[in-house]
């Protein structure tokens, strides 16, 4: 459930006038005060789904979960009839379309709970904020939501440079954030964020291991990094770099692109030049999917159409191969955390059911970022639930509750969630995903590419 | 060499759209002297036009062009009757407030109504191309260069040859003694507006044709034709396609060989200097003013 909050502020304000003025009308009516909801005793979480749905390591049975009750914490996003939950991220800019499906996954799988009873006997309510892909829009929105709408949480907090802006101000709110999209350093260097989604070191890993694979040997790869201008890019070209190098391939100059823009012929050109002049043989890009067409289209029109292109999760959107030219794409693969929402699992397939049941969402649904965003809402109850064991669910009990989550079974739609790992690197196995010209399709088990993983070396 | 041939011949492009926009700068500056900081939203709500006719009704070239540039056109006719006619003799810095409004207006239109996700893009011009040595070029970008020249050889000729053309010079140089003389200064800026906007659907169309995806960031490009139209003199027709392909060649040589986070740097620099060192540009009209 998404809402304007003013709206819902107005409304709450109005009725509690309307309680006081009925209370105060008449002493014998008790009628009022007994339907009103109760401002420290919530209902029991009756029919909470998560202890169901989140077959976690957890040692409370379901009935246990049903007894459970927190008193309200305004100041931390719990009121009598809703936990609040931030959205911070790009919902108008140059990454809007991935951006937008992952907060679209998080408020289906909030709208599947709130359906069933809610949480806690409440319902889950996440409250957006668009940055619009603006470092200083990601800083006015944290504020904004934290100080303003004094939300408990983030599920996502996405763009990697608003997060450096951001990060420092974490351990002063203390609240935390599951599931960046961003597998930026800084994400896996925070104590408050718990990521779903490998680091940048993981998927650059897999993405040498199958290059190496392509190539014929890891000393044959010579590859170009290229990366968006923003900070985490520098930090995509470092993992490159570092990784290529050690496991004894080449790497060229760094090639920088901005998402903004509509044309990349000169960065295309520098491209081609490299694959001429330095025998590069392989690009292994960051970015996501609308800088992605705009860079291959350009790559087409400069003649770069042989060179193998392997890349983070960004390459793992059905929008790229089906807007972008065939003659690039043929030769390009992303990796990735989650599993595409057209690959059967039981936990796609629910969430498949849902989204039809509903009818909501439209082309969102459709991209793997709303597949992280619905497992983000899983994880959001389950860290909830068990937040509210030690009797009171705020940004702190919260923060040592997902500590406890590990083997977190998502159905099939990411390896086990294990935030026990260094750097809360929850979903740190990835594998790449081909496009076979209508679909995506995983290249193997996450298990078959474990050995390239360097958090796993 | 080959490279910085590669370079050049990108910049002459992407600045040939650039030369497209910047021309919509100077025809509204020419006739109302007003900086119409809507020009690169005009665009881009033509490519969003472009997309419906083309891709969402499956209409051919022509029908989707007419379709694009005859919306535009009403568009301009909106904006004067609607916007701008009420505040003709208001200061220009007025005019080129409620410009920016307008942008701001279109822009969440345009997101209200298509969304914030990109559009697949017109594929309505031929594909491929040919080479120079071994330097590629599309057909697209031919076309693209074609269409600035075109249109810019065409307004140069209205403003200097036509009545209309004068009408609106002599407007722009004295709205009052245009008065005294019987222009009608609505009709002028009617017709500034309609042709700006007419402009832009033209560009905006091949612009579809030629991006990748249709977006809300293509809004950006009326930004980098702002210097373009600064280098070619503000007041002058040839000077904004000129200007626009210096900056486009001299953002793609720099982007190249210094990396992409130079593209601005180097747009926005050429608009500073200009300023700096020649205000009226390489080809506008020099201001004089008896002391």
């Amino acid at each position: 459930m998404t809402k304007k909050l003013p709206l819902r502020r107005a409304l709450i304000a109005l009725a509690s006038i309307s309680l006081v003025a009925a209370a105060c009308g008449s002493d014998d009516d008790d009628s009022t005060t007994t339907d009103a909801p109760a401002d420290t005793e919530a209902p029991a979480a009756t029919d909470a789904p998560a202890a169901t749905d989140a077959p976690a390591s957890t040692d409370g049975d379901e009935s246990d979960m049903a007894e459970l009750e927190v008193p309200d914490n305004p100041d931390n996003g719990v009121t009598s009839d809703e936990i609040l939950v931030g959205w911070l991220g790009d919902a108008t800019g140059p990454t809007a379309s991935t951006q937008t499906a992952h907060r679209d996954g998080a408020a289906a799988y909030f709208e599947k709970v709130n359906q069933e009873g809610g949480v806690l006997g409440r319902e889950l309510t996440l409250v957006e904020f668009d940055d619009a892909y603006v470092a200083e829009d990601t800083l006015i929105g944290f504020r904004k939501l934290v100080d303003d709408d004094k939300i408990l949480n983030f599920i996502g907090l996405n763009n990697s440079s608003g997060i450096d802006a951001v990060a420092p101000q974490l351990e002063e709110v203390g609240t935390p954030v599951i599931g960046s999209q961003s597998g930026s350093t800084t994400t896996h260097e925070n104590d408050y964020f718990w990521n779903t989604i490998a680091s940048y070191a993981d998927m650059v890993g897999v993405v040498q291991g199958r290059l190496a694979e392509e190539l014929g040997g890891a000393d044959k790869i010579v590859a170009i990094p290229v990366a968006l201008t923003v900070a985490s890019g520098d930090q995509w070209i470092e993992a490159v770099n570092s990784t290529i190098t050690d496991r004894g391939g080449t790497v060229t100059e760094a090639v920088r692109y901005d998402a903004r823009a509509d044309d990349l012929s000169a960065e295309a050109i520098t491209i081609a030049g490299l694959v001429e002049d330095k025998g590069a043989n392989a690009i292994v890009i960051h970015g996501t999917t609308k800088p992605f067409i705009v860079l291959f289209t350009a790559l087409d029109a400069a003649g770069v159409t042989e060179t193998i292109i392997g890349g983070m999760t960004g390459l793992v959107q059905p929008a790229v191969y089906q807007e972008a030219p065939e003659a690039v794409t043929d030769t390009a693969w992303g990796t990735h955390t989650f599993t595409p929402i057209d690959i059967d699992t039981p936990g796609n397939v629910e969430m498949r059911e849902f989204v039809e049941s509903e009818g909501k969402w439209g082309d969102t649904s459709k991209s793997i970022g709303f597949v992280q965003g619905w497992v983000n809402g899983k994880i959001q109850v389950e860290a909830m639930i068990r937040a509210a064991e030690t009797g009171e669910l705020s940004r702190a009990s919260l923060q040592t509750a997902l500590g406890t989550i590990t083997n977190f079974d998502t159905g099939g739609q990411s390896p086990l969630i294990d935030f026990s790992r260094p750097g809360h690197n929850g979903g740190a196995n990835v594998r790449p995903y081909d496009w076979d010209g209508t679909e995506l399709v995983a290249v193997g088990d996450y298990a078959e590419w474990t050995e390239f993983l360097p958090s796993g070396d | 060499m080959s490279e910085l041939f590669r370079y050049l011949i990108a910049g002459i492009a992407v600045g040939s759209i650039y030369g497209l926009v910047a021309l919509g700068f100077v025809l509204v500056f020419k006739a109302t002297s007003v900086l119409n900081f809507a020009q690169g939203e005009f665009l881009m709500l033509a490519a969003y036009l472009a997309v419906t006719a083309a891709v969402t009704n499956s209409f051919g070239l022509a029908v989707s062009l007419l379709f694009v540039v005859l919306a535009l056109s009403i568009v301009g006719v909106v904006m004067h009757f609607g916007v701008t006619k009420k505040l003709i003799g208001e200061p220009p810095f007025t005019l080129i407030l409620v410009t920016i409004g307008v942008a701001i207006v279109i822009r969440g239109g345009l997101l209200m109504f298509y969304g914030p996700l990109e559009r697949s893009s017109v594929d309505l011009l031929p594909a491929g191309g040919f080479t120079i040595g071994d330097v590629p070029v599309t057909w697209i970008d031919v076309i693209m260069f074609t269409v600035a020249v075109v249109c810019s050889a065409a307004f140069f000729a209205f403003f200097r040859w036509t009545t209309m053309g004068l009408k609106m010079r002599a407007t722009a140089e004295n709205l009052e003694a245009a008065k005294v003389v019987g222009i009608r200064p609505g009709q002028v800026f009617l017709m500034a507006w309609v042709i700006a906007a007419f402009v832009a659907g033209i560009a905006g169309f091949f612009y579809a044709n030629r991006v990748a995806v249709v977006s809300l960031s293509l809004s950006a490009i009326g930004l980098r034709a702002f210097p373009a139209a600064m280098l070619g003199g503000i007041t002058s027709v040839e000077g904004a396609l000129i200007g626009g392909i210096i900056v486009g060649v001299v953002e793609q040589v720099g982007a190249g060989y210094l990396g992409g986070e130079w593209r601005d740097v180097f747009a926005f620099s050429i608009m500073l200097l200009v300023l700096l060192i020649r205000p009226s540009g390489l080809f506008g009209d020099k201001e004089l003013v008896r002391v």
